[in-house]
Parts: C-alpha cells; sequence; structure tokens
C-alpha cells in the first residue's frame, strides 16, 4: 500500500518559492489503480514526482510503501512521463530493456515475458528501429512494454495517453488494461481526461485549483466496465465529476 | 545504401571537378606564374609527396590529432559536469565566457616562450581553440535534454554511471562531432600558422618556404594537401556521425 501523509511540495519561480501542492493525504492499496484529476496547475505531476522519489527539494510530508520509505533504488518504480521518455538513441529492443538493465535484473529471466509483451503490443516486426521512426501509439506501446517487462511494485504515468488521437488513445488505454489485469500493478496516474479515470481508476482522487488539495476522493464502480458507458448512471458519474472540476475551476 | 554512398561520392567528385575547372580557366586568363595550372600542380605534387610532403604531413596531422585527442578528453567531461551540475555551471560558465572570446593565436608567443616552439606550444594552440567550442556545445547538448528522459531511470534510482551511459553521453555525441568539424576546420588554419615558427616540419612551413623559394608548384600542392587533411577529417566525423547517430 501507498500511503501519503501531509504531502506539500512547493517549486522555485524566478524570485520565491510557490506551493504546488499543499497537505496532501491519502492511501492507494496495494495492486489497484489510482486516477488522479484536476485542473492545470493544479501539482498533479509534482505529486506524481513526489512518490516517484525525483523531487528532491521543497517538499514535507511522508510517503510510504508497504510501511518503508520510499526508496527508487530499494523498489521498483516504472514511470511513464507524458511524452513516453522513450530514449532517441536507443533502438524499440533497447528502450524495452532499459528498466531491466537499470535494475540489472537478469534478461534472460525475462525472455519469455518480454516475447509476450512485444507480440500482445504488436512491435515483433519494430524491435530494432528508433523511436523516431515510430508514430505516437507506437512509442507508447514501447512504453508499456517497458514499465510491464520490469514488473515494477509501483507504476506512475504522467498523461500517459493525452499525446494520442481519440482512437489510439481508446485503443491503447484497452491494451492498458488487458496488461494491467494481468499484472496488478499498484498504478496511479495523472489524466486530463475523465472518462480515462472513470475507465482505468479503481479510486479516482480529484485535485483543487493551484495550490493542488484533494478535494473529493472517491470509488469508482465502473472501473474497467466499457459495457457500461450507455449507462444512464455511467454518464451522471461523470456528469457528477465534470461538474465538480467545472465548480472548482469557476470558482 | 550503396546508392547513397554512390551519389555522395559522386556529388564530391563533380564538386571538385568543378572547382578544377574555374582554377584552369582563371589559370588561363591570368596566364602568371603566381597561378599555376592544375595538372601541372597536381604531377608536381604526384612527384614529391612520397618524398617531401609525406613527412611534413604527419608532422602537422600529429599536432592536430594530439590536440584534438586532448581536447575531447578533457572538453567532454568538463562539459557534461558543467551542463549536468549547476553548481559545476556557476563555476565554470563565466570562467568560459571570459576565456573564449580571447583570440587564440594572440596566444602564440606567450605559449612559446612558456613551452618552447617545439611540439607542445602548436598542440596547445590547438588545443586551445578547440576546447571551447567542445565544452559550449557539449554543455548545451545536456542543457536541451527534456527532464522527462531522466525520469524514468531515476525513478528506479539510476546511479550516475547509467545516467551517463544511456543519457548524457549519446545526446552530446551529435553536437560533440558538429563541434569538432568546425573548430578542426578552425585548428588546421591556425596549425598553418603556428608551424610557420621554430619548425622545419609541417605543412605550414612547406607552404611557406616553397612561396619564399619562389617555387609555386610546391606551394600549391601543400596547400592541396593541407585542403585533402581537412576533407579526410570531415569524412571521418561524417562517418563517426552516421555510424553512432544513426537514430538522428
Amino acid at each position: 500500500m501507498i500511503t501519503i501523509s501531509n504531502l506539500s511540495a512547493s517549486y522555485h519561480s524566478d524570485t520565491e518559492l510557490v506551493p504546488a501542492i499543499t497537505d496532501i493525504s491519502c492511501s492507494i492499496d496495494t495492486g489497484t489503480t489510482c486516477a488522479v484529476i484536476g485542473p492545470s496547475g493544479s501539482g498533479k505531476s509534482t505529486f506524481l514526482r513526489c512518490i516517484a522519489g525525483l523531487q528532491k527539494n521543497g517538499y514535507s510530508g511522508k510517503i510510504t510503501f508497504n510501511g518503508e520509505a520510499v526508496n527508487p533504488s530499494e523498489i521498483n518504480i516504472g514511470f511513464m512521463p507524458q511524452r513516453f521518455g522513450l530514449l532517441p538513441w536507443k533502438t524499440v529492443k533497447e528502450n524495452i530493456e532499459l528498466g531491466c538493465k537499470i535494475k540489472n535484473v537478469p534478461l534472460a529471466s525475462r525472455r519469455k515475458t518480454e516475447e509476450i509483451l512485444v507480440n500482445e503490443l504488436g512491435l515483433q516486426d519494430k524491435l530494432e528501429r528508433y523511436p523516431i521512426q515510430l508514430s505516437g501509439g507506437e512509442q507508447q506501446r514501447v512504453g508499456l512494454a517497458r514499465v510491464f517487462l520490469l514488473r515494477p511494485d509501483v507504476l506512475l504515468m504522467d498523461e500517459p495517453f493525452s499525446a494520442l488521437d481519440v482512437i489510439t488513445r481508446e485503443s491503447i488505454q484497452k491494451v492498458f488494461f488487458s496488461l494491467w489485469k494481468d499484472a496488478s500493478v499498484t498504478t496511479v496516474f495523472v489524466t486530463h481526461f475523465i472518462e480515462e479515470a472513470v475507465f482505468l481508476g479503481q479510486q479516482i482522487i480529484v485535485f483543487s485549483k493551484h495550490p493542488g488539495k484533494i478535494l473529493s476522493t472517491i470509488q469508482n464502480p465502473f472501473f474497467g466496465r466499457k459495457d457500461k458507458v450507455q449507462s444512464e448512471e455511467y454518464l451522471k458519474f461523470v456528469y457528477n465529476l465534470r461538474l465538480l472540476l467545472e465548480k472548482e475551476l469557476n470558482e | 545504401m550503396n546508392n547513397k554512398v554512390n551519389t555522395s561520392f559522386l556529388s564530391c567528385l563533380a564538386g571538385a571537378a568543378i572547382i578544377l575547372i574555374c582554377w584552369e580557366i582563371f589559370a588561363l586568363i591570368v596566364n602568371l606564374p603566381i597561378i599555376p595550372h592544375p595538372v601541372k600542380v597536381f604531377q608536381k605534387l604526384y612527384m614529391i609527396f612520397g618524398t617531401t610532403i609525406s613527412a611534413h604531413l604527419l608532422h602537422s596531422l600529429y599536432r592536430i590529432l594530439i590536440g584534438l585527442s586532448c581536447a575531447v578528453l578533457i572538453g567532454v567531461p568538463l562539459g557534461i559536469c558543467i551542463g549536468y551540475f549547476p553548481k559545476i555551471e556557476r563555476l565554470f560558465s563565466p570562467l568560459v565566457y571570459l576565456l573564449y572570446p580571447v583570440p587564440k593565436v594572440a596566444l602564440l608567443p606567450i605559449v612559446m616562450l612558456l613551452f618552447g616552439t617545439g611540439d607542445t606550444s602548436k598542440v596547445l594552440i590547438i588545443f586551445a581553440i578547440i576546447i571551447f567550442q567542445i565544452v559550449l556545445s557539449i554543455r548545451d547538448s545536456i542543457h536541451d535534454i527534456s527532464e522527462e528522459l531522466y525520469y524514468p531511470l531515476k525513478s528506479l534510482g539510476a546511479s550516475f554511471n547509467d545516467i551517463f551511459f544511456d543519457i548524457l553521453w549519446p545526446a552530446s555525441l551529435p553536437r560533440l562531432l558538429t563541434a569538432l568539424r568546425i573548430s578542426t576546420a578552425t585548428s588546421i588554419s591556425v596549425l598553418f600558422f603556428t608551424e610557420t615558427f621554430g619548425t622545419k616540419y609541417g605543412l605550414g612551413y612547406f607552404i611557406m618556404d616553397a612561396w619564399l623559394r619562389v617555387n609555386y608548384l610546391e606551394m600549391y600542392a601543400g596547400i592541396i594537401v593541407l585542403s585533402l587533411l581537412g576533407l579526410t577529417v570531415f569524412c571521418i566525423f561524417d562517418l563517426l556521425e552516421k555510424t553512432f547517430c544513426s537514430w538522428k
């Protein structure tokens, strides 16, 4: 379980320290997903960076994973940034295997998984290509293969599907959901899309506008339920979330 | 791939042919010994290459290679440290900005007095010219790396070693090769100048000596070898870029 207590973080502007998030407390159960939504500039990305141990200065509070302080060198944290974070000078295969290389995981032990992932994600004939030779959707698939090959303890994704067009985004969401069901990795992701949060987040955390605070934490009954998207309950649920965000923006 | 190589080789030949034709036309119009016919120059070059020019070429090549290697060995780590560590940047950047605009050739008398008229002073001048361009290019290439690229590695607790070999070095390699290409051209020009002092070997010495002896054919032969030396170095950098930066 990820437990976050009284987390506040700030960043340096030209002249002063500006708070990005204030007094965030929440918990995310092991093997579940949590979607974070909120207005632009509400500190959602800062929140993720804090969990990943990437925010070295300017934060206070406590973040633990299974009771222990989060230490990137001790646990496997898969991080997928907005533009997928693929290294342009590495081939698709090298990018996929990068996480294992950093963590000194013998690749021989992951060959079977790698083969399955590559096949499931349709990357068989693209392994020797460079990221620049791939479409946005393909790059996203490589990013997913990289994090799932590592079998991380925690998966953090910062607007992972926002750079994709609607059709590709929905297709990749389904791919992600299928991979996630097999791995059941504890996942926190930030998104701008309410429908995405409802499809992929078992728990939805709504952030207030800048500086980010938790407005609401919602248990989502429609997680993974694409079959319910036309139902009245689903539409009402999404509408209420939208209303919450609109109200926050207009205040 | 073969077609590409053939096309670029043919373009190179076409370029050389245009220069030679212009040169021949100019020689015919001017009709003075100071502008000899290219055929005569190439005949002379063929005659003296093995006996005379090759020794001068090797000396020039040696000075360039040593200067270049030292600049890369010191400039790359320094550029990476300045680009990656803000504290080191705050310390070194003003120093680099202060020293970079100083015309290095103007330092030649001081360097000669301190290190003598031998190879050391010539290599030092080449080194001083190249290193600033390398340091600044590498620093800028590190600055240009998106923060996002570090996140997947740092979140896994990557060491500086991992960051260096997986991100910093490959990201800075294209700019390094560009900097080397530009600064090598400058250093060849400066090498010519430095070799006119305190040495009896080097293409600079050979060209100036031929000029003083009013042997224009040898002088032009020396100039052609000097430009071919530059061309070879450029081709090597192009090849390195194609091999190691094919991801661009």
